[in-house]
């Protein structure tokens, strides 16, 4: 039986402004899109549960102003985080170009334990668009996964809500994944197998 | 439980007891009760189960959809207020049977539901098993309904069961065990799952051939599991997930004497068949039920209603004094209370409109506050069924409080304007809040020798001045017959400070806070100045609009792009901007239109760029802003053009500036002016946007040393939180609240924050004032940064404009007191040994600068 021990991940988006980082955010965990949301002053974070092999878990998803200005605020949020999302729009060669500082400038601020190591996740977003507005290829943002040591990848819509839930339960995953990998030295205090164990409540 | 911010509210609050006494109360609530219906799918629909007493001690079971209280859910919430639908005869509740489950009509309210107690027949329990995590009851009533089944979704607040020895409550355990404590509540031996409410004799007889005539005191106090009658517990019978607890509370609760036969008068056979049925599709049937006889008791007369212990004085049953075990796992749980923290902060965002006042609840409770108060006070007892209800609950009483509060100081104003009194307000420093009074004593202050000071005491007399706005009558009696101000410039600002300004005049009195006007112009001297405001603007705009190479300019395009996917994201539902009648030429996202007051946004954000790159950026912090200073008419003098050119440290356009357009362009209503406007505005926070951040970063400084200085234990506990960068307050400072109040709200604060009266940055008290009126309920139950972040960020829209702006002034002349006694202690330590001053600390310089210098005491 899975351990039930609780975990909370901590899930950090990153990317350029206006890339969908909220609006992604808000359709895996409210299954809403909207297109009045106002761009992202400070942070924010949503909680869902979800059950990643067999535990269930809390994935804390932060989401984050995406002018690079706002970055100072940086350290504040990304301490502690298990895993970090990488969007970029599809249709915005820019927003992809600028991944690559988003993710050094994470990895200096949130300075992580085993930097090589640290769980990314690479999302292509609104690929709903027109093809014809496509600007970054399939092919070259994998490209660009593999040579940053295989980072997985998805291409999302968040307007649509394709591949979204895909995207997270990876993310949710690796972030296990690492979270695990740091906290192995405490051990699960207790078993409850739901299954059959009617009668651990007092006993008096 | 000393450190509950009710207590000390209620303490504060209680006003007669026995009035008091009289009121409904709320006895239990949770949240998260679903009911199937046939539009929200197999979710079902959520909702808050509740146990009610009434002004005649009846006891009510409702369920209220979310969705039928306003702000909880936008998206499905509709307009719930007409009353005519509720039958208001006896049960003072809408129709027993959701009207919707009936019909077809998907009316979120339809679906809510309230019947008294004497009223149930019994219940089906199903518990959460494997399968089916959720588990369920359903209320069969006497006349053979049944009331949908109510499913208790744990998911959210069950997290703790990795815990040794802390099993989680299942909410129909919870329901049950408040239920008990209403009305008699027993097992059936034969049927399990199923509980009889108030059950008569012949009930009993047939669902656990329990002797008729036994007395309750003779009923054997342990051994439950022997007795058929057992207590009501969902103990090891359907490999619930969910240990047992009421099994904990021993002993069984009393039987009911024999005079409490309950009104079954109305049971029909039709009505139990109904009910077997039910039972019958999920669980081993028991022969024998005996329903002749079931049927022949049905005659007896209604003696009395057990369903309410009405002037009986209830001895607390064992139960109440145990502890819930949830309380071990609310550390684990916190995310979720918190989910349910921006649920409730909405929910309580106007206590008008929260259950209270729903046209369910309304008809049980007169629209007084002093009831409400008492509202709180029963809820206060259930908070610790568990931490959400009892953060729910908390701010709920927050709520009431300051309702009640309110409305004192209304009555207290009215008696002062009676007694002909000016119409200053005296802002109570206790019981505001349910703040908790004696919070600075033995508080070992962070500035030692501040703590000397009793604040609270020594500050209670301090007085707001808020009053009514300035009228178009009185705005233009400041002025003569050249239509130059005849006032002082001080006079207009301090009464813009006191009371904003009514609405149809700050399209002209704005362009005097803004630098357009200068405060000394004529009529004259103004419409020549419209003109050539006019002229300078289209010229600036010129530069980018009709110049093809600034247009293929790489950098100018990224802006464009920038400003436009803003503009897109601002102020949409506010009318100005909502419209879609042309195409959005920015092709991108999501093919929502554009309209032309958009357009103009974009203008007007385009050629903030040029202007700014034209003009001394650091002008704001060169010139030193004390309370003396006046706002910036650079643009009025053309002084401007002599300052010292510092580098530019804005570098076009930053998210966040299309939030401060949007109102000033909005009041404004043209471009030319919009455009104007909005560069006085950000000559006042330009800083924030700095490339470097160092003007939001000196502000969270100063906010910081202000907590520090008039609230020690919060500070203190930021402190612990981790949380002392205050950046939960950044979106605060960096647009002036934009996001934080609703569109009318932000121009009547912005007006006072143009003022400049007390303090060129009362954003600042502003804050604090926003941060004292939470700070209780952070300090009681936000135990890191993220909780606080999360929980400030969902204040948003929820912070009572009038109240801030009063305690924001009470917390300046507070701040101003402590530099004086500070001052003052200093003078009389050098005064009396020659090294003394450095055993008082300086007041820090930081907040010197917010306040308005004053002339040297003279008092000693
Ligand atoms: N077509 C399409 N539009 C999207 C999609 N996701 C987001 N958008 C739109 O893109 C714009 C920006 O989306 P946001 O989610 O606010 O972007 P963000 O990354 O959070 O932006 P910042 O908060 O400024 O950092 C909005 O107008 C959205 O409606 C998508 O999958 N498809
Ligand atoms: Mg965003």
């Amino acid at each position: 039986m899975a351990s039930r021990k609780k975990v909370l991940l901590k899930v950090i988006i990153l990317g350029e402004s206006g890339v969908g980082k909220t609006s992604l955010m808000n359709q895996y965990v409210n299954k809403k899109f909207s297109n009045q949301y106002k761009a992202t002053i400070g942070a924010d974070f949503l909680t869902k549960e979800v059950l990643v092999d067999d535990r269930l878990v809390t994935m804390q998803i932060w989401d984050t102003a995406g002018q690079e200005r706002f970055q100072s605020l940086g350290v504040a949020f990304y301490r502690g985080a298990d895993c970090c999302v990488l969007v970029y729009d599809v249709n915005n060669a820019k927003s992809f170009e600028t991944l690559e500082s988003w993710r050094d400038e994470f990895l200096i601020q949130a300075s992580p334990r085993g930097p090589e190591n640290f769980p990314f996740v690479v999302i292509g977003n609104k690929i709903d668009m027109e093809e014809s507005k496509r600007m970054i290829s399939q092919k070259r943002a994998m490209a660009w996964c593999q040579s940053k040591g295989n980072i997985p990848y998805f291409e999302t819509s968040a307007k649509e809500a394709i591949n979204v839930e895909q995207a997270f339960q990876t993310i949710a995953k690796n972030a296990l994944q690492q979270e695990v990998e740091v906290e192995i030295d405490f051990p699960d205090p207790i078993k409850i197998d739901s299954d059959t164990s009617k009668d651990f409540g007092c006993a008096c | 439980m000393e450190n509950d911010p009710l207590v000390a509210q209620m303490e504060d609050l209680e006003l007669d007891q026995s009035t008091l006494f009289a009121q409904p109360r709320l006895l239990f609530t949770r949240p998260k009760v679903y009911v199937e219906t046939s539009t929200n799918g197999k979710e079902g629909m959520p909702g808050f189960i509740s146990l009610i007493e009434t002004t005649n001690y009846e006891h009510i079971l409702s369920w209220t959809p979310e969705a039928a209280i306003p702000g909880l859910d936008q998206d499905s919430y509709v307009d719930i207020s007409s009353e005519g639908e509720y039958d208001s005869s006896r049960f003072v509740a809408p129709p027993r049977t959701p009207e919707a489950l009936r019909s077809r009509s998907f009316h979120p309210s339809d679906y809510a539901v309230s019947v008294p107690l004497q009223s149930i027949y019994s219940l089906l329990v199903y518990p959460p098993r494997i399968k089916d995590r959720q588990g369920s009851i359903i209320i069969n009533l006497i006349g053979g309904e049944s009331l949908p089944a109510f499913y208790f979704h744990d998911d959210g607040l069950s997290k703790g069961k990795g815990l040794p020895g802390t099993p989680p409550t299942w909410g129909g355990q919870e329901l049950l065990n408040h239920l008990e404590q209403l009305v008699e509540v027993v097992g059936s031996a034969i049927e399990p799952g199923v509980y009889l409410v108030n059950a008569s004799r012949a009930d009993k007889i047939n669902h656990g051939a329990a002797s008729p005539s036994l007395p309750a005191s003779s009923l054997p106090s342990s051994g439950v599991q022997d007795h058929p009658l057992r207590e009501v517990s969902l103990r090891g019978e359907h490999e619930s997930l969910y240990p047992d607890i009421s099994s904990i509370n021993q002993p069984a609760s009393p039987a009911p004497d024999t005079a409490t036969t309950t009104a079954t008068g109305s049971i029909t056979v039709e009505g139990m068949r109904r009910r077997r049925s039910l039972t019958e599709n999920s669980r081993s049937n028991s022969p024998g039920t005996g329903h002749q006889q079931f049927a022949s008791a049905t005659g007896s007369p209604n003696i009395s209603s057990s369903g309410s212990f009405s002037g009986r004085p209830r001895t607390p049953l064992p139960f109440e004094n145990h502890i819930d075990p949830l309380v071990n796992t609310v550390k684990e749980m916190r995310w979720n209370i918190l989910e349910r923290f921006s649920q409730v902060a909405r929910f309580s965002r106007d206590a008008a409109t929260n259950i209270l006042d729903h046209p369910i609840t309304k008809q049980i409770l007169p629209p007084h506050v002093q009831q409400r108060i008492h509202e709180s006070e029963a809820a206060k007892r259930v908070m610790d069924d568990y931490d959400s209800a009892r953060v729910y609950l908390a701010k709920w009483a927050a709520t009431v409080a300051d309702q009640s509060d309110k409305e004192r100081r209304e009555v207290q104003e009215m008696d002062r304007l009676r007694q002909g009194q000016s119409g200053t307000g005296s802002h109570p420093t206790h019981g505001r809040n349910g703040r908790r009074i004696n919070d600075h004593e033995d508080e070992e202050g962070p500035l030692g020798a501040f703590n000397v000071l009793d604040l609270e005491t020594e500050c209670t007399m301090i007085h707001h001045s808020r009053t009514d706005p300035l009228s178009p009558m009185d705005w233009f009696s400041f002025f003569d017959d050249e239509g130059r101000l005849k006032v002082s410039e001080g006079h207009v600002r301090e009464v813009v400070f006191r009371g904003g300004i009514e609405h149809d005049i700050r399209i002209e009195v704005w362009k005097f806070f803004l630098g357009i006007y200068p405060w000394d112009s004529t009529e004259a001297t103004r419409v020549a100045l419209r003109a050539s405001k006019a002229e300078e603007y289209y010229e600036l705009k010129r530069e980018w609009f009709d110049d093809a190479s600034v247009q293929e300019d790489e950098a100018f395009q990224e802006q464009k792009l920038r400003i436009e996917k803003d503009v897109h994201r601002t102020d949409r539902t506010i009318s100005f901007f909502a419209s879609e009648t042309l195409p959005n030429f920015a092709g991108d996202f999501t093919g929502v239109g554009s309209n032309e007051n958009l357009e103009l946004l974009k203008d007007i954000l385009l050629t903030y760029n040029v202007w700014a790159a034209k003009s001394p950026s650091d002008r704001a912090a060169s010139t030193d802003k004390t309370s003396t200073s006046q706002p910036s008419d650079i643009l009025a003098t053309g002084e401007t053009l002599n300052s010292p050119v510092e580098p530019n440290l804005l570098e076009g356009y930053v998210q966040g500036m299309s939030d401060l357009l949007a109102p000033v362009f909005a009041v404004m209503g043209d471009e030319v002016m919009g455009f104007w406007a909005f560069v006085g505005l950000m000559e006042k926070t330009k800083k924030n946007f700095y490339r470097d951040q160092v003007g939001m970063q000196s502000q969270l400084e100063t906010l910081c040393k202000m907590i520090q200085v008039l609230d020690p234990k919060l500070y203190k506990h930021l402190e612990t939180c981790e949380a002392l960068n205050l950046f939960f307050c950044f979106r605060w400072l960096l647009i002036w609240f934009k996001r934080e109040f609703e569109w009318v709200d932000i121009m009547r604060l912005w007006e006072v924050l143009f003022s400049d009266h007390l303090s060129t940055q009362f954003q600042l008290f502003v804050a604090m004032a926003v941060l004292d009126k939470h700070r209780d309920v952070m300090i009681d139950h936000l135990q890191g940064f993220d909780e606080i972040l999360k929980y400030v960020n969902d204040l948003s829209m929820t912070i009572d404009l009038e109240e801030s702006l009063q305690n924001a002034e009470v917390l300046y002349r507070r701040l101003e007191h402590v530099a004086n006694k500070v001052d003052a202690k200093r003078q009389e330590r050098t005064t009396s040994s020659e090294n003394g001053a450095e055993a008082t600390p300086e007041f820090p310089p930081a907040l010197r600068k917010l306040l308005k210098e004053t002339p040297p005491s003279t008092s000693t």
